[in-house]
């Protein structure tokens, strides 16, 4: 009997390779009913392990993942993209249960080497009876029982192996562009300028791309002013005038794409990226598919005299070989990138001195919009009460004899002016710098902004000393404009303020309303960023439409000692 | 009656003393600063102190807090706070200790000097003295007293800057017993005890719309 089951196994081993490569296949193009269908020749296998070779073994694989659910909106989201409706959203899902499943991977691997080892065993059992079905089950549940992190570990740098082989395809796209640029700088010489404008833009949309997934900044100069006429109203480049503005703008353009160093070490990365991709990327993942095929066909051709048997475990070697030093080529091949394509230290400083400008011009317009208001105010108010009440109180003073009736009665409306200007007064100072911000600091003035708003707004302020007065005046004011936003549009019930300090100000205003807040729609979001700009803060937006709301404020500044707020929650 | 003001701007500061001498107030000590006033308060043990919010050195709350300092050493001793602003959160800090004897007024006030001194003697007695624009602010953030009848509010506003009975119903033109039957209607539908001393009942009303549940049962 148990000579019979050990030439059983051996013959379910020998369809292995064949089911692999479909796998394999499959996988790759995320066929998951074919995966499906191939995962019940292991679960075959552990099956007869426990049955025939009494070593019992369980299915390791993740569970399956629930069908995906709609959101409030409607959409189906998978792996942070939308559907409209549930079946590509649902396969995707199953595609990526399936491939993220290291399980699924050492199956694979097991259809590759069971045939020989399998097959062994089988025909050993055969010879040596009972215990060779045990020795089969072992070998069995050594590489197909509970998950152990090797299989991730191959299954990691199979995946980087492969991106980084996709990177190496690319990176003749950037030498076709080097290629291209050389051709139309000729041209520019002649005078046909547009070709060399359109290619270097577009080399840097592709330059960017590599640039995004090494985590390395942009390192373009800004972009030119549009030229300005001259009082004649006609355009000057250099010594020669032009009437229409057509050919000064794209002269402008072209300047300022060549005259940047970057666009020279794009064109260099560009040049040489291929022959590094080719050493550091395409040749490891030659070297693993290579090992791969080895292997396989070794496996496969077990019977043929003429295959010459040490390439199999050559072709092993490889495959193990590029798996062990992959990622370092990969991380070489990033260094070299990053290295070529990262903003030099001038090109960061020219980005500072451009962004210092454009934050300084906001700030010296927001002021000025600023002191005009307050100016508008005090000449429609105050001041012309105090006109008003000059006259009254000289009127009052001629009266005084004559009509002491009528002179009280001005008397007593001079006193109810005062009241109204003061008022006005102190509306204005109010908008110009909160008392309380004055008295209590930025804690407190949020506190008494809650308490004054008409929704439910919940505070956690833990400030453990004063901030610089400018820096307070601004945080208290975006507050403001944040949560008033939120009262208006949003349509949210509640609104919790976090205030904290950690080397930066981090404040966090956070409602449950409807969601959809989009600085490019609105100023006031706007108005927000570039007012926190002039302190090198930012101002985070996530408000997905159907909501919550979360809008993050960071200000780098320091804290000064003097404490005041002594605020005892009264509830 | 003994008097001690604290008012950094000498030409109001002299303009108080005055006003209150015209009205037969004692004068005790007229200070400019934060640290003057609590030493002033602790020695002379006024009957009533007229306390300006923003005081140097600091120029914020000194005043504010030098008089919840001394309130706190000298529980009840009674304080009128001025400022050319009022906010809620100043005075649910002021009425948190739920002692008797305070007041919160706009300076503008002092411009009705009949209304300001009554405001005083008020204070000086145990009583409260709220700006009425202080507690339009806290009666909005209160939801539950939407169910009082509009009459019913300005009764409740009236009590709530702390005055007496005969003071409502002269200024709202109605009869003392209307009156009562309308602060009884507001604490039962606020669910008061109800208490025939115009203070506690002052001090119950603020204590319900500061949110500071601990008093409603004094």
């Amino acid at each position: 009997m148990a000579r019979l089951r050990g030439l059983g196994l051996a013959a379910l081993a020998a369809v292995g390779p064949a089911l692999a490569a479909v796998d394999l296949v499959a996988l790759v193009l995320g066929v998951t009913p074919v995966v499906l269908w191939i995962r019940r020749w292991p679960v075959a296998a552990r099956r007869l392990a426990g049955d025939w070779c009494e070593v019992p073994i369980a299915d390791p694989y993740d569970p399956v993942p629930p069908p995906p659910r709609p959101r409030p909106d409607g959409m189906y989201e998978v792996r942070r993209r939308l559907y409209r409706r549930p079946h590509l959203p649902a396969y995707r899902q199953r595609a990526h249960w399936l491939s993220s499943d290291g399980a699924t991977w050492l199956d694979l691997l097991w259809l590759v080497v069971n045939p020989v080892v399998g097959t062994a065993l089988g025909l050993a059992t055969v010879i040596v009876g009972r215990r060779g079905l045990r020795w089969h089950g072992r070998w069995t549940r050594a590489l197909l029982g509970a998950r152990r992190p090797w299989p991730n570990w191959v299954k990691d740098r199979v995946v980087l192996i492969l991106d980084g082989a996709q990177l190496a395809a690319q990176s003749l796209a950037g030498l076709l562009l080097a290629a291209l640029q050389l051709v139309s700088a000729a041209l520019a010489l002649v005078g046909v300028t547009w070709p060399l404008i359109v290619l270097i833009e577009n080399s840097r949309g592709y330059t960017n791309y590599y640039r995004r997934r090494v985590g390395v900044d942009e390192p373009y100069r800004p972009a030119p002013p549009v030229p300005r006429p001259e009082p004649d109203g006609r355009y000057r480049v250099g010594r020669r005038l032009f009437r229409s503005p057509t050919i000064p703008v794209r002269l402008a353009r072209l300047y300022w794409l060549t005259g940047d160093p970057a666009s020279g070490r794009d064109f260099l990365w560009m040049l040489v990226n291929p022959l590094v991709t080719l050493t550091l990327l395409a040749a490891p993942c030659a070297a693993l598919l290579w090992g791969f095929a080895q292997v396989t066909t070794a496996v496969t051709l077990l019977w043929r005299h003429d295959q010459t048997w040490w390439l199999a475990p050559l072709g092993f070697a490889a495959s193990v070989l590029a798996l062990v030093i992959g990622p370092t080529l990969r991380r070489w091949h990033d260094r070299w990138t990053s290295v070529l394509l990262a903003p030099t230290k001038s090109a960061r400083l020219a980005r500072r001195v451009q962004r210092l400008t454009e934050t300084r011009a906001d700030a010296v317009d927001t002021q000025a919009a600023e002191l005009r208001r307050i100016e508008r105010d005090l000449h429609d108010g105050a001041q012309g009460r105090l006109v008003a009440m000059g006259m009254a109180l000289r009127t009052v003073e001629r009266l005084l004899d004559r009509d002491p009736e009528t002179a009280r009665r001005l008397i007593v409306e001079v006193r109810e002016n005062t009241s109204v200007a003061l008022n006005e007064i102190r509306e204005l100072v109010h908008g110009i710098h909160p008392p309380v911000l004055a008295e209590r600091g930025l804690a407190d003035a949020i506190r008494v902004a809650a308490l004054d708003c008409p929704l439910d707004v919940e505070v956690a302020a833990d400030l453990p000393g004063r901030l610089d007065p400018p820096v307070e005046s601004a945080a208290y004011f975006a507050v403001r404009e944040l949560v008033t936003n939120a009262a208006k549009h949003s349509g949210a019930s509640r609104i919790r303020i976090d205030v904290h300090f950690d080397e930066l100000l981090r404040i966090t205003v956070h409602d449950d309303g409807r969601g959809g807040a989009d600085p490019a729609g609105g100023t006031g979001l706007l108005g927000v960023r570039r007012r926190l700009g002039t302190f090198d803060g930012v101002l985070d937006v996530r408000s997905p439409v159907g909501g919550p709301t979360t809008l993050t404020m960071e200000i780098p500044c320091a804290l000064s000692s003097r404490r005041t707020s002594t605020s005892s929650e009264p509830d | 009656m003994r008097v001690v003001i604290a008012e950094d701007v000498y030409l109001l500061r002299a303009g108080l003393t005055r006003l209150l001498e015209a009205y037969d107030f004692e004068v005790v000590a007229a200070v400019e600063s934060g640290p003057e006033l609590l030493a002033a308060l602790i020695e002379h043990r006024p009957d009533v102190a007229v306390v300006d919010v923003r005081l140097p050195p600091t120029f914020t709350d000194e005043g504010l807090r030098a008089a919840i300092e001394a309130r706190r050493t000298h529980p009840g001793l009674p304080v009128v706070v001025l400022s050319q602003h009022v906010q809620q959160l100043y005075a649910r800090e002021l009425l948190a200790d739920g002692g008797a004897g305070v007041g919160y007024l706009l300076k503008d006030r002092v411009f009705n000097d009949e209304q300001f001194v009554d405001a005083l003697r008020r204070v000086a007695a145990g009583g409260t003295a709220m700006d009425p624009d202080v507690v339009t602010k806290l009666i909005a953030g209160t939801p539950p007293l939407a169910r009082l009848s509009p009459r019913e509010r300005e009764v409740l506003e009236l009590m709530a800057e702390g005055r007496s009975n005969a003071a409502i119903s002269q200024r709202l033109h109605l009869s003392d017993s209307a009156v009562s039957k309308h602060i009884a209607a507001i604490f039962g539908k606020l669910g008061l005890a109800a208490s025939d001393d115009d203070n506690r009942r002052v001090l119950a009303v603020l204590a319900h719309i500061t949110g500071n549940s601990s008093h409603t049962h004094p």
